[in-house]
């Protein structure tokens, strides 16, 4: 079964008499319990169209599409403007997605209230902290986001989505601002956490090595359009000039080059 | 070209110490690129602080010759925000009182790969890696000896990433100036320079070739570390 | 990406540059219609200003006991006062001495307040404190006692008016400018700077100066409403202009008396004192969006 179905998504916005498309005639479906990867360099209309697809789109911004189904009912475009509950998003920084003045365990319990949950609600604080690998979740439940590390913030931010109980969790660059070790952990989790609750990723970054190793499928936008799209282990073999291109411009370590090569945007064609 | 000789740097916060540095010894030769790699908290960035006398160390000492000049990580900041690209180019000059040629600057926007038709713009008109070129050719135009570059690709994309890495090496070859590039991103630094510093918690753990990092032959289990790290 | 015409026509001068700067701005501020139409007022009364002996239908000054609190008609638009003059003519030329009283403020308050805040703020350690508990002290004085002092000892007028707002006004924009600039300090542009070697005289010049003065236009407009409230305010108690020199808050002072018959008379200098300062709050308003600091980094 598929939890997302979208035709031809269209999104734009108008700027002083002319109407600039940011996302064009994107058809997007997504299975229950995949990990899908979404890859694209700024400007490519990823994080818009993750926005959509939870319903936080900006008020200036217009869609249109021919259908969109989620978790098997249709949506109309009027509603497509709300938001959805059963959708969660992870977003790059911590520090700033996490309110600065309640502890952690406030923020979580909040999260549970909004699912209408109100028993027990310290225990669960807990079982949540320790289901994202905090060692020591009695003191991290008491403490503040500025008193967090990188790593830990973003933990606590997946725990906070986990007690939504979502059954799509949208990470949008979650561990760019992360050390590499810290960064295998967070997507460790957050793949781990997504299939013992049966829930459905979308990863979104311009990472694209980190990309392929932890999604099933990827795809993988330019100038609002899905150039490409692959099975994740695939994604070195691709043909799209594109994706060639932006794997070919990436400096790697066991090949020792004088000169970088260069994307050629003419060569694309939409 | 620089000598540094145990440097050591502690920040004191709310009475708390922190050592930021601790014995850090390094040479770097003229001409050379030089990285400097660790993860957030390793003190690379320190390094760069001390070099440009933004930060003082407590202990060790350094000598430098000739003028340096910063390529920071986030281009959107580094430029005045009311200057022309033309104006902030010719700075330099100005500060320093010398006569502005004009063909002078066009001819450093061209040597970084923008246009004559960039010299009145404004920098909130211009793209990232676009400003970073305007930050490379502010430091030609003021002749600096030594580059610092503080992750100075890490917050483009990819595809201009290659282009910024591109042009500093080939203005390398042709003006010889010293680089130091501190990052995070292993085949970056692997790419860009030959000796490579790697750093972990104010410490200089190891230090190796760019060959010897790709041949595997490492002898710091971290450094090892780091190599499976990257995808 | 925010890209409109303007912006791919290629400047060829920096005078092309500055224009289009300017229009984007425009832009912006008029896109917000109070802040536009406030800001055709003020215009409209600096003109009024210039040409008031040219507008104003009577002698400002003419006084004629036997036409005294006439009602509005057809010849005295907005009445006579108590010594006959009309209203209307006086406020006309009451929009000058509100200008002078502004500008000698602006002119005693800005560019002191500045300067003290962005040298506390650049230097930082112990300049900084020097001058800001300088400030603190000016700010501690009550402006009240002060004018009051000040008219005893210079006698009432437009100068001790002047001077006693001026003593404690500065202080805000030291603050703002100080504020302003210890972020401004730590921006990337300034470190380029300070490593192509440029003395700190020179950064305060090119760099803090000219990035501080936007929030600093800002509170300007929003302070000149004050200004205009507080002179307002010591023409009513008689310490501020004196009479025969048209003043609005002189007037509404001179109404006082007659409020309940002859309503007029302060009804209309303090309609103005009300139109012209929520005029320059909506302009300050307008300002505001136009420098929001997001657009410039």
């Amino acid at each position: 079964m598929n939890i997302i179905d979208l035709k031809n998504f269209t999104l734009s916005i108008a700027q002083q008499e002319k109407t600039n498309l940011i996302v064009q005639g994107v058809s997007l479906s997504i299975q229950n319990g995949e990990i899908l990867g979404v890859v694209g360099e700024s400007g490519s209309g990823k994080t818009m169209l993750m926005r959509f697809l939870l319903g936080v789109m900006p008020q200036n911004m217009t869609a249109s599409f021919d259908s969109f189904s989620f978790l098997g009912s249709l949506i109309s475009l009027e509603e497509s403007k709300n938001v959805r509950s059963d959708i969660a998003m992870v977003l790059q920084d911590p520090k700033t997605s996490l309110n600065p003045v309640l502890t952690v365990e406030d923020q979580i319990k909040e999260a549970f209230i909004l699912k209408g949950d109100k028993d027990n609600l310290d225990e669960k604080v807990l079982k949540t902290l320790q289901e994202v690998s905090i060692q020591d979740p009695l003191r991290v439940a008491k403490s503040y986001p500025f008193e967090l590390s990188g790593g830990m913030g973003q933990r606590v931010m997946i725990a906070m989505m986990l007690a939504l109980k979502p059954k799509l969790l949208i990470a949008d660059e979650p561990t760019s601002s992360l050390d590499a070790h810290v960064q295998r952990q967070i997507l460790d989790l957050l793949r781990d956490t997504a299939k013992k609750n049966g829930m459905t990723l979308i990863i979104v970054s311009h990472d694209l090595p980190l990309i392929s190793a932890y999604c099933h499928r990827v795809i993988v936008m330019y100038k609002g359009h899905i150039v490409d799209s692959c099975k994740a282990q695939d994604l070195s073999k691709s043909k799209h000039p594109y994706t060639k291109g932006l794997l070919r411009c990436l400096p790697k370590l066991n090949d020792p080059r004088k000169r970088l090569s260069i994307l050629k945007r003419e060569e694309i064609d939409l | 070209m620089i000598h540094a000789e145990n440097l050591s740097v502690i920040f004191e916060k709310k009475g708390q110490k922190f050592q930021a540095l601790s014995d850090v010894s390094f040479d770097v030769k003229k001409g050379e690129s030089f990285g400097i790699i660790g993860e957030s908290g390793s003190g690379k960035t320190t390094i760069l602080n001390v070099l440009s006398g933004m930060v003082s160390q407590n202990s060790g000492a350094f000598k430098l010759n000739g003028t340096l000049q910063y390529v920071f990580q986030d281009p959107y900041s580094a430029l005045h925000p009311y200057h022309t690209i033309g104006r902030i180019l010719e700075e330099p000059l100005k500060i320093r009182k010398k006569i502005v040629d004009k063909s002078l600057i066009i001819q450093c926007l061209k040597n970084v790969g923008l246009g004559e038709e960039y010299y009145f713009r404004y920098p909130h008109e211009l793209s990232g890696g676009q400003r970073q070129r305007v930050v490379i050719g502010r430091a030609l135009v003021m002749q600096a000896d030594v580059l610092l570059l503080d992750e100075p690709t890490s917050a483009l994309d990819v595809s201009v990433q290659a282009e910024i890495l591109n042009l500093l090496k080939d203005l390398q070859e042709k003006y010889k100036f010293t680089m130091i590039l501190v990052t995070h991103d292993l085949p970056v630094v692997a790419f860009m320079c030959n000796d490579i510093l790697v750093m972990r918690q104010g410490k200089v753990i190891e230090r190796i070739t760019s060959t010897n990092l790709r041949r595997g032959m490492i002898k710091n289990s971290y450094t090892k570390e780091l190599v499976d790290l990257s995808f | 990406m925010i890209k409109n015409s303007t912006m791919t026509e290629i400047p060829k001068s920096s005078y092309d540059a500055q224009k289009k700067k300017i229009y984007r701005n425009w832009i912006v501020f008029s896109s917000n219609k109070i802040s536009l139409w406030s800001f055709y007022f003020l215009v409209l009364l600096i003109l009024v200003a210039s040409f008031a002996s040219f507008i104003a239908p009577h002698d400002p000054a003419n006084v004629d006991l036997s036409l005294r609190l006439q009602e509005p008609s057809s010849v005295y638009l907005l009445g006579t006062d108590e010594l006959g003059r009309d209203i209307l003519s006086r406020l006309i030329f009451g929009v000058r001495t509100t200008i002078y009283i502004v500008v000698l403020i602006i002119f005693f308050t800005v560019p002191l307040g500045v300067a003290i805040g962005i040298i506390a703020g650049y230097g930082g350690k112990w300049i900084d404190r020097i001058l800001m508990r300088l400030t603190d002290i000016f700010l501690a004085l009550p402006r009240l006692i002060l004018a009051l002092a000040f008219v005893a000892a210079m006698g009432p007028g437009l100068l001790s008016l002047v001077v006693a707002i001026s003593l404690t006004a500065w202080t805000s924009y030291a603050r703002i400018a100080r504020s302003e600039t210890i972020l401004i300090r730590k921006e990337n542009f300034v470190k380029a700077a300070q490593l192509q070697g440029a003395k700190p005289f020179y950064i305060l010049r090119h760099y803090v100066l000219p990035l501080c003065l936007p929030s600093v236009i800002v509170r300007l407009t929003y302070d000149m409403a004050g200004v205009i409230l507080m002179a307002a305010g010591f023409g009513f108690l008689g310490l501020g202009v004196q009479p025969p020199v048209p003043e609005w808050g002189t007037m509404v002072a001179s109404g006082q008396p007659y409020l309940l018959d002859h309503w007029w008379v302060s009804t209309a200098p303090g309609f103005a004192i009300f139109i012209t300062s929520l005029a320059l709050n909506f302009v300050g308003d307008g300002l505001r969006d136009v420098i929001d600091p997001r657009q410039n980094y």
